[in-house]
């Protein structure tokens, strides 16, 4: 199951994949493909999409990881779908069109990383208070004692 | 005794005090023996105090008064609330002397105030001015127009039953053989009662989980303590009404009359406390369906049934 | 699909005007807008912004953000073992699930075998902690409704479990029990002793008397039967996780897909009810109780000889793993990162209440404003996960 995926993505898309761990697929996708790969993967039965991961590699030199992680829940596979966006431009297609249920996912994941999803109707604050707005406190450049509520 | 002494004493305000401050406790013991815990344990004896140590606390608490809301009606009605019931009260006679008042016309006065309930409870949701007590107050007086009618219904088949509407004569007149025939009338009553009075299932007016606590939600302290206690007095007034018309009142066997008055108000209120910690609420549209599609033909029925038995009697 | 991306979380924010009490007299015109939390009997530490016309619901929109700790955050500053302190945090109802996820991520990077007596015994406290928490679950849905009675009868059950915790760990709620490696104490037979007459009381005291009452009740049927109705398709495409997915059909369950501690050893049912209303998800909720009754009597017969915990080493070699766990709330995912540290460098945690809540807008259109805290209640979500 997990073999054919492996090949139709890299014979339609290009896109290189890997095992990880059992019963899960890494794929390195780029953001221009991103949309069509979701909506090929959902069309092969991963249905049932878990969360949206983000990952701050700038102290190591690397660039920022959004992994979109996806289930079939008919058969109990995994597919991790890894796109890298360059830290001076995190703008990456919104697929909430495809997966509805990803859209909170995306809005967490823009409110605590700034990653930008272009086309996700409510990119608004959710879980920081209002005044936090835009301190992406889960980059790893977050500073605790910079970002403090104002006192009046 | 004299009227005065009996308004203020025996069958009047202390002595209720009295009942209601046992009533709380013994709803409070029985909710907690239901739940297998131990309820109030500390003050007093058996915890029998912990009721009048919470009115103590009420008492003490701030008056406080929304910023939006209409003062004088918000500070007045549950005073108007807890005379309306206290006049309900009046009617109910405890044994063969000890009653406030007594006409020809009793059943008629406790009816008509009861009646007119609604439109308090409404005005106490709506001169708070706030959203919870706004819903609180329609649904009070939704709740209460569909659930008066039954009773109107059922009461005046024991009226017709008997041929009077005084409370004493009512009680003389009867035995085994009316409480037979107003059986169904009987618990028509009882379910009309817990609907008017919004006790559970039928609670939906102060549903805690839907509208906080209804038209009470911005009520605290002695006005809280005040409201609450009216609507106490409304159920226990509708209570002794229903044991006066179907149970024989304050008739029995060896035991003195207001003895056996109170252990039959006594066993409605078990069963108003069991059904409460077993029932959950039901839904307004569900409610009202029940009360306009079941229980006001049944009652109907009930009457046509009454005056069917009355016509082969006489 | 259109219509979820469209209206559901798509969230139309063109009436803002708020009534204020003065204007109440002219509802009839407008939408009245209820703040159902923060404060409120009913909802817990979230808000629902409730529009109603009247008696039923135009839309609702979930506030969230009240117990915000960033437990992601502050995972990245502690050592790989500390950060159980924040994992098990998630929700405290049941916090063994969580630690096991993070145990077995982290064990999976580094490369790290357990003893078996120790992924029995995380089977054992995993189920414990879900029993604790249907437990309350069940309390808390049939209390919205107005009768606190399964409330009480629940924590009863609930204490003899807090007990042999207690035992345990010497902890009663936060355990922090379960690390990388293994388990933090060694089982002792007085633990065992007691979890088994916590089961005990459970399966002889709890089950038939809860059964007898507030399963087969009519008004409790009548209350919640056809109420939120979430079908089989609907249920996947609102990613509802845990008790709420199986209760619309999906047969989904991680201890039996992706078999984790000891379950692929034990035997057991993945629940299931076809309905997908509120009553299913209570019935869903209350036979995985039995179910986990039955998990921990077997793990406690098979419970094997040997260490409880072998050595996890300070610093990880660089990597990553995916792990799921089927906490008690549902489908958990950890995303864990190690960059060869002595600490995960980043953790993802993958909550299912997070997602269950996320399906309140689609599922509370046009109902009763009655239903909302039963729909609530029965999608059987916890506020710490939520926020995390």
């Amino acid at each position: 199951m997990l073999e054919e995926i492996k090949e139709k993505v890299q014979s339609e898309f290009g896109f290189q994949s890997e095992p990880y761990d059992t019963n899960m697929l890494l794929i390195h996708g780029n953001r221009e493909k991103i949309k069509d790969l979701l909506e090929f993967l959902k069309r092969s039965g991963f249905n049932y999409p878990h969360t949206v991961s983000v990952v701050d590699w700038t102290p190591k030199g690397k660039d920022f990881e959004v992994n979109y992680i996806i289930e079939n829940i008919q058969e109990k596979k995994f597919v991790i779908v890894r796109v890298t966006l360059p830290e001076n431009d995190l703008t990456v297609p919104s697929v909430c069109d495809i997966f509805p249920s990803l859209q909170p996912h995306e809005r967490e994941a823009w409110e605590m990383f700034g990653v930008e999803f272009v086309g996700n109707p409510r990119l608004e604050v959710m879980l920081l208070p209002e005044w936090a707005e835009g301190t992406f406190p889960l980059r790893k450049s977050y500073d605790f004692k910079k970002h403090r509520k104002e006192k009046k | 005794m004299g009227p005065w002494l009996k308004a203020l004493i025996f069958p009047g305000f202390l002595f209720l005090m009295l009942v209601f401050l046992m009533v709380f406790y013994v709803e409070r013991k029985i909710l907690a023996d239901a739940h297998l815990r131990t309820g109030p344990y500390y003050v007093g004896r058996w915890g029998l105090l912990q009721t009048l140590a919470d009115v103590f606390k009420l008492l003490q608490k701030e008056f406080i008064i929304q910023r939006r809301a209409n003062k004088l009606l918000f500070s007045l009605i549950p005073f108007v609330a807890f005379l309306m019931v206290a006049i309900l009260v009046a009617f109910i006679p405890f044994s063969s002397s000890s009653f406030i008042v007594s006409t020809s016309f009793d059943l008629l006065i406790a009816l008509a105030i009861v009646t007119s309930m609604p439109p308090i409870f409404f005005y106490a949701g709506w001169a708070s001015k706030s959203k919870y007590s706004f819903i609180g107050g329609l649904r009070v007086v939704n709740q209460m127009i569909s659930g008066e009618i039954p009773l109107w219904l059922s009461a005046l088949a024991a009226a017709v039953f008997y041929g009077t509407l005084n409370h004493i004569e009512i009680v003389q007149d009867s035995s085994w053989l009316s409480f037979i025939v107003l059986l169904p009338a009987f618990l028509i009553f009882i379910t009309a009662t817990l609907i008017v009075t919004d006790r559970p299932p039928f609670d939906i007016p102060e549903a805690e989980q839907e509208v906080v606590y209804g038209f009470l939600t911005e009520f605290g302290g002695f006005n809280y303590m005040i409201l609450v206690l009216s609507k106490l007095i409304e159920l226990f007034g509708l209570y002794g009404l229903a044991v006066t018309l179907f149970l024989g009142g304050f008739k029995g066997p060896i035991l003195p009359g207001i003895v056996w008055f109170l252990l039959k108000i006594f066993a409605l209120y078990m069963f108003t406390f069991v059904v409460r910690a077993s029932t959950p609420r039901i839904r307004m549209d569900q409610l009202l369906k029940f009360c306009w599609k079941a229980l006001t033909p049944l009652a109907l029925l009930n009457l046509a049934f009454i005056i069917f038995i009355k016509m082969i009697f006489a | 699909m259109d219509s979820i991306a469209q209206a559901g979380f798509t969230f139309v924010l063109e009436e803002k005007k708020e009534i204020s009490g003065e204007d109440l007299g002219l509802l009839q015109e407008k939408l009245l807008q209820l703040n159902w939390g923060v404060q409120h009997p009913a909802s817990g530490p979230m808000r629902l912004k409730v529009w109603v016309d009247g008696d039923e619901v135009v839309k609702v929109d979930p506030d969230i953000g009240y117990v915000l700790r960033l437990l992601e955050k502050l995972v990245e500053y502690r050592t790989w073992i500390n950060a159980i302190v924040n994992v098990e945090r998630a929700c405290f109802m049941d916090n063994f699930g969580t630690m096991t996820g993070y145990s077995i991520a982290a064990e999976k990077i580094a490369g790290v075998e357990v003893p078996k007596k120790a992924d029995y015994m995380r089977t054992i406290l995993c189920e414990g902690g879900r029993i604790v928490s249907h437990l309350v679950g069940l309390g808390s849905f049939v209390g919205v409704l107005g009768v606190h009675t399964a409330m009480q009868w629940a924590l009863i059950a609930r204490e003899k479990f807090l007990d042999a915790f207690e035992l345990y760990s010497g902890q009663r709620i936060a355990t922090a029990s379960i690390i990388p490696g293994g388990v933090r104490f060694e089982p002792t037979g007085k633990f065992i002793e007691k979890m088994t007459k916590a089961i005990d009381f459970l399966e002889k005291e709890f089950f038939p008397r809860y059964e007898e009452v507030f399963l087969d009740n009519p008004t409790l049927k009548l209350r919640t039967k056809g109420v939120g109705v979430v079908p089989k398709e609907k249920a996947i495409e609102l990613g509802l996780a845990g008790p709420p997915l199986r209760a619309s059909g999906v047969t989904s369950d991680i201890r039996k897909d992706y078999p984790y501690a000891a379950y692929g050893e034990l035997d057991f049912n993945v629940v299931t009810r076809e309905e997908g209303d509120a009553y299913a998800r209570y019935c869903v909720i209350f036979e995985e109780l039995k179910e986990s009754a039955k998990i921990i009597r077997q793990a406690i017969e098979g419970f094997p000889e040997g260490e409880y915990r072998t050595k996890f080493p300070v610093k990880v070699p660089p990597g990553e793993a995916y792990v799921n766990v089927e906490w008690a709330r549902g489908c958990f995912g950890f995303h864990l990162i190690s960059d060869g540290g002595t600490g995960p460098y980043r953790l993802k945690m993958g909550a299912p209440s997070f997602a269950n809540l996320w399906a309140i807008p689609e599922m509370m259109k046009g109902i009763k404003l009655a239903d909302v805290p039963v729909i609530f209640a029965s999608l059987y979500m916890c506020h710490g996960d939520i926020d995390r």
